[in-house]
């Protein structure tokens, strides 16, 4: 059914491309000569780029109500092989040295005294102000709650060195431990009160603010420091629809596989508030190189951290509205059959990890804190893809990023650093299982050599596969049978010459719903992948 | 209008645009060299069409009500309305307000609002408050107001009044206090004083139906019915909240305590004075998706032997607050206790539902209320929530006197409401 719906999909946008250029040339290939692009071209200005904004109430309302999984669209934003290319969106970063991997995007360095605070937000529940450093960088400053330090300042750390890797852009997040007396107040300083109304902002406001962080050992208070954006802020991105003021935004976000594919990176790091608000576009560079660029930022809701409490246990689990049938089950049931997350241990002899742990986890029914439409229309193929993504962090990468929390305890970089591990494992194997997970296709010594995924990373049994060849009509991209039904390249195609395109099907023997289709063209240097088609369960 | 024609030729060319990038799945027209090529060619053709940005046009319309409704709800200041404001069994209430928090760089605050409802009872008020003085451990307040009740139901004093002899009568109260407070340890333990004084008047009801008050009883077992009083009081306030902050309600104990003391100036041998003490106790467990609320509340009068509690200012049961499966003010006395169990159940962040108990009456004197007079009931309740939060619940209590349904916009162990 999918599959038809993909290939009703592919005719409709088939149509759509023809009336845009008025012909439909019977000659279109099927692959391009450039295919797979490894980056997206983005050649224009983006100048005109303004000011977003999302309006909170309405996001959370109209998305809440948009609770149902949409009928499956196709992933866009990917090349021939599945990949997504290099783009203002998101960069394939080669696997990171450790050193690179603690680094992230942090180029500027920690704020450095004195720091002129130069307005704050309320005196509220979560405090946050912004402040110059001696070098005049602008950073954001936010706060760890009393009852849990470090935990949300870690928790901002640690998700913004954990999705630079996986390629996403950033903010430059850092622990800042500081003197009180480190801080001085600009004359023009205001604070934001909660009427909205901003006013001069004086030393008993700062201190209150100051007074409410945990102090550490040494009398050093600790916060955490976002540097400001580089370029012209215009606000968030939205996780569908285009902005219809950047050229060069073309593929609605809701089909992105590098946003849907992102779910399942949030949902490792149960990073809950997955809203467009939690996320800056900025304006890179002018005139004719001006670029939008996206970023995600405030992970200060990951791991077990709600920023202000512990988090909550429903989150990652449910929607905010009652909208399963476990839920139904609940109430009708006064409670008493409890789902399995409601009774799990949460480690609180460290508060500074909050309610974190991989227990009750599952990473296909995790949920961010209200529907977010591009994770809703994510594929198994985009699940996939970010499955990979998240498990292409080891044991040692993962250890790395979670000191950087710079938790007191040891022991609360050791917990961190185990359920990370649990919950990476439990997300390979979830979606590892959905799709047959063969990678690294390449044909050698006249056979067809692949990596299993599944194998690989210890997670699944190794897949037996049915193997189909034939050779393929780049023109009208017709598929000849060839003879050979192993992975042994049959000798009709192997004497095919440069230009010509070879393919062959994988079928799971076992579940024949799990196949991947890899079609290859011959250069000067071999046999190279240009294609691949993974169907799902 | 044209918001939506210009979006459907947005959405319809990034459609067509976005077919032609979307590298994978769908092969590029003919015209195109390569991949590159193709999606630079689409860059182009959006460049030559670009749209202003605009949220959608839902998300417009709300952004204008927000402003114009929303906000003036939750974030009021300046002109705005003001949804309820009266006590329990008045009625949906609305009416205009005027708010100012900007003044004195927010220590200066004003809020003054008239109400009116459905019932035909009307509150309007105005107060004056300076806060956050001292590093917020100080305020002072400044207030008035006139409320008229027009259909307050009374039964009979004591706690064996027959519910058929309901009556009606109205209730008009004029009141006036000024008053500081000081609190400590982030609020969590503060203590108030407030002096002030307040014009009675009792009539008729308003209600038809029911007969009014002056009919079924008279001064002798109804003190305060044709003679009421003018006071001066005088209110000293604590509050200590010992909890911490949960998921779906708060953990540990709340207490508060107040003391009303009435001086009687219209020579009706009417002081005395009234304290009022609750606890709330919170008990959550299974990851505080289920917890267990137990709240007790006492108010007593206090008087000397020469004199008496009008009617009108006696303490009550039933209602949503207390005795939920009894009538509004089902039982007036000199005393009144009430203890309340609730076992309450997370479905969603956004709902809980709890089932509950509550017992209590009214007393003559303290130490009168015994187990033959306890009044009970039990029922269930649906709260729609924003985490700790109470926005409106839905609750049935199921008594001898029969089942009554409550759908109010409270939490359910909040501090009553005062008229006085």
């Amino acid at each position: 059914m999918v599959r038809l719906q993909q290939r009703v999909w592919k005719t409709f946008s088939l149509v759509l491309a023809g009336l845009a250029c008025h012909t439909m040339a019977a000659t279109a290939q099927r692959i391009l000569p450039d295919d797979p692009i490894t980056k997206v071209p983005e050649t224009e200005s983006a100048q005109k780029a303004a000011v977003q904004t999302i309006n909170a109430i309405y996001d959370f309302v109209y998305h809440s109500a948009k609770y149902k999984t949409p009928p499956p669209t196709p992933s866009l934003g990917i090349n021939t092989l599945g990949d997504v290319p290099d783009s203002s969106w998101f960069s394939n970063r080669p696997q990171l040295s450790v050193a690179d991997l603690k680094k992230g995007p942090r180029v500027h360095g920690t704020p450095q005294p004195p720091f002129t605070v130069v307005a704050a937000k309320t005196e509220g529940v979560t405090p946050g102000f912004r402040i110059q450093d001696g070098r005049g960088l602008s950073y954001f400053i936010k706060v760890d709650p009393k009852s849990n330090p470090e935990m949300a300042t870690a928790a901002d750390v640690m998700g913004s060195l954990f999705l630079y890797a996986a390629g996403y852009n950033v903010s430059e997040n850092y622990i800042l431990l500081a003197h009180r007396e480190d801080f001085r107040l600009s004359e023009k300083a205001t604070i934001t009160a909660l009427s909205g109304k901003k006013h001069p902002m004086n030393h008993a406001q700062l201190d209150r603010i100051l007074d409410s962080v945990p102090t550490e050992a040494g009398d050093r208070i600790r916060l955490m420091a976002s540097l400001s954006m580089e370029g012209r802020i215009i606000g968030p991105f939205r996780y569908e629809s285009v902005r219809s003021d950047d050229p060069n935004d073309l593929i609605p976000h809701q089909q992105r596989r590098d946003l849907r594919g992102l779910e399942v990176l949030f949902a490792w790091l149960n990073h809950t508030d997955a809203k467009g608000g939690n996320s800056l576009d900025s304006v890179v560079g002018k005139g004719a190189d001006a670029r939008v660029v996206h970023h995600l930022l405030d992970f200060g809701d990951s791991f077990g951290s709600d920023s202000d409490i512990a988090k909550d246990p429903r989150h990652g689990q449910e929607d905010w509205l009652p909208t399963s049938g476990e839920q139904g089950k609940r109430a009708l049931t006064f409670g008493l059959v409890p789902a399995k997350w409601e009774g799990v241990k949460y480690p609180h002899e460290l508060p500074a990890v909050g309610n974190f742990t991989a227990a009750a986890f599952d990473p296909l029914a995790w949920k961010p804190n209200y529907p977010n439409p591009a994770f809703l229309a994510m594929t198994p193929q985009d699940g996939y893809w970010g499955a990979k993504r998240v498990m292409s962090f080891s044991d040692e990468d993962i250890r790395a990023i979670a000191e950087e929390g710079q938790f007191s305890k040891p022991a609360a970089t050791n917990y961190a650093t185990k359920v990370l591990i649990e919950r990476r494992n439990l997300i390979g194997r979830a979606w590892f299982s959905r799709v047959a997970p063969l990678e690294d296709f390449a044909i050698s010594d006249a056979r067809l050599h692949y990596t299993d995924l599944g194998t690989k990373y210890d997670l699944l049994p190794a897949g037996s596969y049915n193997f189909s060849w034939f050779s393929f009509d780049n023109q009208s991209g017709h598929e000849t049978p060839a003879s050979g039904s192993s992975d042994v390249l049959p000798s009709d195609l192997a004497s095919s010459g440069v230009g010509s395109f070879i393919g062959c099907t994988l079928i799971n023997r076992e579940e024949t719903h799990k196949r991947v289709t890899v079609i290859f063209r011959r250069d000067v240097n071999g046999w190279q992948p240009v294609e691949i088609e993974r169907t799902a369960m | 209008m044209t918001n939506s024609l210009f979006r459907n030729i947005a959405v319809c060319s990034v459609a067509t645009l976005s077919c032609i990038a979307s590298f994978a799945q769908d092969p590029p027209p003919a015209t195109s060299a390569s991949r590159s090529s193709s999606i630079v060619d689409a860059e182009s053709a959006k460049a030559k069409s670009l749209l202003p940005v605009a949220p959608p046009h839902g998300e417009q319309t709300f952004d204008r009500y927000e402003e114009r409704i929303v906000d003036p709800l939750t974030d009021p200041n300046g002109l705005t309305f003001k949804l309820g404001g009266l006590p329990t069994g008045g009625g949906f209430s609305l009416g205009p307000r005027y708010v100012r928090r900007d003044w004195l760089k927010e220590h200066l605050t004003s809020d003054t609002y008239v109400v009116g409802s459905t019932k035909k009872w009307y509150r309007g008020a105005s107060a004056l408050n300076f806060v956050g003085l001292m590093n917020n451990h100080l305020e002072f307040n400044a207030n008035g107001a006139y409320e008229n009740a027009a259909s307050m139901p009374y039964y009979g004093e004591g706690p064996d009044s027959s519910k058929s002899n309901r009556s009606d009568f109205r209730r008009e109260f004029t009141t006036a206090h000024f008053g500081g407070q000081v609190h400590f340890l982030d609020k969590r333990l503060s203590a108030g004083y407030a002096a002030g004084g307040l014009l009675v008047n009792v009539g008729p009801g308003d209600l038809g139906g029911w007969p009014s008050t002056d009919q079924i009883f008279n001064e002798a077992n109804t003190p305060g019915l044709e003679k009421q009083s003018n006071f001066i009081t005088g209110t000293a306030s604590m509050v200590a909240n010992l909890s911490t902050q949960g998921f779906s309600n708060p953990k540990g104990l709340v207490v508060e305590a107040d003391d009303t003391q009435f001086w009687d100036q219209s020579g009706n041998n009417a002081s005395f004075h009234r304290l009022q003490t609750q606890a709330t106790y919170y008990v959550p467990f299974m990851n505080g998706m289920r917890t267990l609320a137990f709240r007790a509340r006492n108010e007593t009068t206090f008087h000397d032997p020469t004199q008496q509690v009008p009617f009108y200012l006696q303490p009550t049961l039933g209602g949503p607050d207390d005795l939920r499966g009894y009538e509004r003010y089902r039982f007036y006395g000199n005393g009144a206790s009430v203890l309340s169990g609730e076992y309450r159940w997370s479905v969603a962040e956004s709902l809980e539902l709890a089932v509950f108990g509550d017992g209590g009456n009214v007393y003559d004197r303290p130490g009168l209320i015994g187990l033959r007079d306890l009044r009970g009931d039990g029922g269930f309740g649906v709260r729609f929530k924003n985490k700790q939060q109470t926005i409106m619940r839905f609750d049935v209590g199921v008594s001898p006197e029969g089942v009554k349904v409550w759908f109010v916009f409270n939490s359910v162990f909040g501090r009553p409401f005062r008229s006085y």
